[in-house]
């Protein structure tokens, strides 16, 4: 960890796509909802009305950001997991709760999607629009949304595929790497805090 | 029904499912078993009205704030103007550790990012200083947990928006119980200190003290600004709960911004980890709406309460039987997924035997500090774990015993005077 990590690991061209959806994810939340509130909150305490309708932006924004950002969670291995029987168990045991995890998670992932989109349909079908003075046309929030999740079922399809591959090569640590349990070192590796490799800035001296 | 519901939940669970996927089949076979129409037609514009919902808005801003909030030099400064103030209390550092962890909680939303910010500054003091390692490190894991109670909280947010209470009344009722939890943590360390004072590490020179304590007043000042943005601004009456949210994240940004650490790698890794956290969260938030959906469909959730209160305990009896249940699910479980999970049920039954949602929010979040430091899944326990890098977990795990002690004081305070909690909400109310 002496050399800091490149922007984009090297990684495949799926998971690489998600993880870029992931940063346009983050820039919603930074920009689309801290800035864009903020700004609000500012300019009607200074000038006593909004200028945005930050209210309603912002949780178009959510919304986006929970759409394209699903997908990294299916590959950074985020969805929580009670896995903590599954350390007692036999290789080809804890194998078998992985692959019915991942599938269990494709499952939802489609199912979200199918209705997602009954939902982006009949507002596409009604030209349904916000009730608000901006008056947006739904299938516009509505469709980045579902383009988001449309990624994710496709991303939750595809691991517990191709880790049966993996299976299939013997090869247990791909298969592992895929759709395993994400260990807790891997776990805290995530959160961001292995502080050991950052250079820490100087505690100033009282 | 209740018998099938709750023997699915654990079936799914125990088979190590994503909790988001088992509490959506849940809610899917039950809804194919018990309902009289279909009920998943209303999946949809109910992911939707959740993935859009304003107040949860608040949630991945208070992340984001976490993961940008290590490298703002804040807490390293905050840290070392606090310090001099306790060189001569026994249990020195420690105290230190638990009144930073407390302030630093009074800014930050969530526990992990105060335990791992505290963390890195006073891990390298604990060798130093010569502490006893299980105290000092219990004292960092169990501080970093006031993070959820003292507002701002992520917990919080979900639970108002679970439960359909109020952001700013439970902000208002954590503030009181947070600070007296901390106060009952510093207690503990002292009470051990006295009676075993190598605990406490030898005492260290305290000449000059007062220079050094005047002089690091200063830096208390980013921390308050920061509390008084992301809290303040809601009681002045100029933010709402989200709105608030949105400026501490801006402002943690300036601060990051000042420390000179705000470069494109930094913010890239800060979205990724927001992201991740968020996604998380959510996916299993829409599943529960979707099973709460299905199960107030169907009756279920009235079932319960019925046969709970068909029961004929007293109250209390109750209420310490779901406690016990918590303290023990606890050990096992993550706690946003299980607060998510469990809100829908419980707190139906909780103010059906006529209990405040408030009041059980703030025992509740106790619960979940309570969680978060007990083995073998307690996730600030690893998150100090992997800052310090070596030595046994089972430190950690020693260490914290003490600290949930006092979580279990402190709830029994809270029920015996719910107004410690009740008293700053009401305030509210008869203000506005």
């Amino acid at each position: 960890m002496s050399t800091p990590d490149p922007l984009l690991p090297d990684e495949p061209w799926p998971q690489r796509i998600s993880r870029i959806f992931a940063w346009l994810a983050g820039a919603c939340i930074l920009f689309g909802c801290g800035a864009l509130i903020s700004l609000d909150v500012v300019t009607r305490f200074v000038f006593k009305r909004g200028m945005i309708e930050s209210f309603e932006v912002s949780g178009y924004m959510l919304a986006a950001c929970i759409g394209l950002g699903l997908a990294f969670t299916v590959t950074s291995k985020s969805n929580i997991r009670i896995d903590i029987l599954l350390d007692a168990f036999p290789y080809r045991l804890r194998a078998a709760c992985d692959l019915l995890a991942a599938f269990a998670l494709a499952m939802i992932a489609v199912a979200l999607v199918w209705f997602a989109w009954k939902t982006l349909a009949q507002s596409w079908s009604m030209n349904a629009r916000s009730t608000s003075i901006m008056q947006t046309p739904m299938v516009l929030p509505q469709g980045v949304w579902w383009i988001g999740l449309l990624w994710f079922a496709f991303m939750a399809v595809l691991l517990p595929l191709q880790a049966i591959l993996r299976l299939l090569a013997t090869d247990q640590r791909g298969f592992d790497k895929l759709i395993g349990s994400l260990r807790v070192t891997e776990e805290i590796e995530q959160a961001g805090i292995d502080l050991k490799a950052e250079p820490k800035p100087e505690a100033p001296q009282p | 029904m209740i018998g099938t519901a709750f023997s699915l939940l654990i079936g799914l669970m125990a088979l190590s499912l994503p909790v988001a996927a088992a509490l959506g089949l849940m809610g899917y076979i039950l809804s194919q078993k018990y309902a009289f129409f279909p009920l998943t037609g209303a999946l949809g514009e109910l992911a939707w009205n959740t993935s859009n919902d304003f107040i949860l808005i608040a949630a991945p801003m208070f992340i984001m704030m976490g993961e940008l909030m290590h490298r703002s030099g804040m807490s390293e400064r905050l840290f070392s103007a606090l310090a001099p103030w306790f060189a001569r209390i026994p249990g020195r550092l420690i105290h230190t550790n638990i009144t930073a962890s407390a302030i630093f909680a009074a800014t930050s939303g969530s526990s992990v990012a105060t335990a791992a910010t505290i963390g890195t500054v006073a891990i390298p003091n604990m060798e130093k200083g010569g502490y006893n390692p299980p105290l000092f490190l219990g004292s960092i894991a169990a501080g970093g947990t006031l993070g959820i109670l003292i507002p701002p909280s992520i917990n919080m947010i979900i639970y108002a928006v679970l439960t359909d209470t109020s952001v700013a009344k439970l902000y208002a009722a954590g503030f009181i119980p947070g600070f007296m939890l901390a106060g009952l943590f510093s207690l503990t360390v002292f009470a051990a200190a006295i009676w075993r004072p190598g605990l406490a590490g030898p005492k260290a020179d305290t000449a000059g003290l007062w220079p050094q304590r005047i002089a690091g007043l200063k830096h208390l000042v980013p921390p308050l600004g920061l509390f008084l943005i992301v809290v303040g601004s809601i009681y002045i009456g100029i933010a709402t709960p989200t709105e608030a949210a949105a400026l501490g994240l801006m402002a943690t940004l300036g601060l990051v911004a000042a420390n000179g650490q705000l470069t494109l790698p930094v913010l890239v890794r800060a979205f990724e980890g927001t992201v991740r956290t968020t996604c998380m969260i959510m996916l299993i938030i829409i599943a529960a709406f979707f099973l709460n959906f299905v199960m107030v469909s169907i009756g279920l959730v009235k079932a319960v309460t019925d046969s709970v209160l068909s029961l004929g305990l007293p109250p209390l009896a109750m209420l310490l039987a779901i406690i016990a249940f918590y303290l023990v699910l606890g050990c096992f479980m993550e706690t946003l997924s299980m607060m998510i999970a469990t809100t829908p049920v419980v707190v139906p039954v909780i103010t059906a035997m006529g209990y405040s949602p408030i009041w059980w929010g703030i025992i509740f979040v106790i619960l979940m500090e309570a969680a978060l430091i007990t083995p073998p899944v307690g996730l600030n326990l690893y998150v100090v774990q992997s800052v310090r890098g070596r030595g046994p977990f089972s430190d950690l795990c020693i260490g914290a015993l003490p600290f949930v002690g006092a979580m279990i004081i402190m709830i029994g305070i809270l029920i015996a005077f719910p107004d410690i909690a009740l008293w700053l909400p009401s305030m509210l109310q008869s203000s506005k």
